[in-house]
């Protein structure tokens, strides 16, 4: 790390880059590279697609930086930016109607302790469960659920109302049930 | 399919940790080429853009000209009218503005 750029919060690193230092763009990637990846990989089916959503995300937020008034934070605005990401290539996978494997992905780990009593079918199926839904439908289950997102975030960064966030989050679990019971008496 | 239970398998898959260490090895100075690429390439668009600006804005001024003179009713009306052998009424009107 920079010793420069380390302990500068981030709406002064924006402020940096506005002006031409590209090094305080680059400390702005390693401060938050982490959590886009996480977020990313909950929707990626492999390392290739994970790095290029993770790559558009960064692309996109250095060309919009100008439109960043600082209202909230950099994290929750970047959050914005990937989740709009994450969503768009859910909606060009559904149109292609492309067959994914969902399996457990080379950087999801074994299971830790507290999830052991879950068998890895039944994690399986409800990850083909959540490929079934509509994109919009996985994206607010995924920042509620698998993400912990309040709902209060979940509006900022999908963009909606929070009544909106409850009413989308119902109607996603009862789609994912019935998508979850199939693939659980199939699979 | 009960609630109880799809809470188990979110909070199992939530459990699941997600190490994403070996693909984020290195991401920023990848990120940043991609971005200085991006950089250098974009003066070559603005050029060709500048370069070609004279010839889009002589294409619109002829395309504007011709519209005008083809589409423009009133235009086509008087010169049917006058063609149709009604010279001097539509005359009247046209510089009366009736």
């Amino acid at each position: 790390m920079d010793s420069a750029e380390a302990g500068v919060p981030d709406e002064r690193l924006v402020e940096q880059v506005r002006a031409g230092n590209g090094a305080a763009y680059e400390e702005l990637i390693r401060r938050h590279k982490q959590k886009i990846f996480c977020m990313a990989a909950r929707i990626a089916r492999d390392s290739l697609e994970l790095e290029e959503i993770a790559q558009e995300v960064f692309v996109k937020a250095y060309e919009k930086l100008a439109s960043y008034r600082g209202d909230a934070p950099f994290g929750h605005w970047l959050a914005r930016i990937a989740t709009n990401t994450c969503y768009d290539y859910l909606r060009k996978r559904k149109q292609r109607r492309v067959e994914v494997s969902v399996d457990l992905h080379e950087w999801k780990l074994e299971a830790p302790a507290e999830t052991q009593g879950t068998e890895p079918k039944e994690l399986a199926a409800l990850a083909r469960a959540l490929e079934g839904l509509r994109p919009d439908e996985r994206m607010v289950l995924t920042l509620l659920e698998l993400e912990e997102k309040s709902v209060k975030e979940t509006a900022y960064i999908m963009d909606i109302s929070e009544g909106n966030v409850k009413v989308r989050a119902h109607r996603a679990r009862k789609a994912l049930k019935v998508l979850l019971e199939k693939e659980l008496n199939h699979g | 399919m009960d609630d109880a239970k799809l809470d188990r398998l979110l909070q199992a898959l939530r459990g699941r940790p997600v190490n994403t260490a070996r693909i984020e090895y290195g991401f920023e100075a990848r990120m940043m080429a991609v971005l200085r690429q991006r950089r250098a390439e974009e003066p070559a668009v603005f050029f060709m853009a500048w370069k070609l600006a004279p010839m889009f804005l002589a294409l619109l001024l002829a395309v504007g000209g011709w519209v005008y003179a083809v589409a423009s009713p009133q235009g086509g009306a008087h010169i049917t009218a006058i063609g149709a052998g009604h010279e001097e009424v539509q005359m009247v009107r046209y510089i009366t503005g009736d």
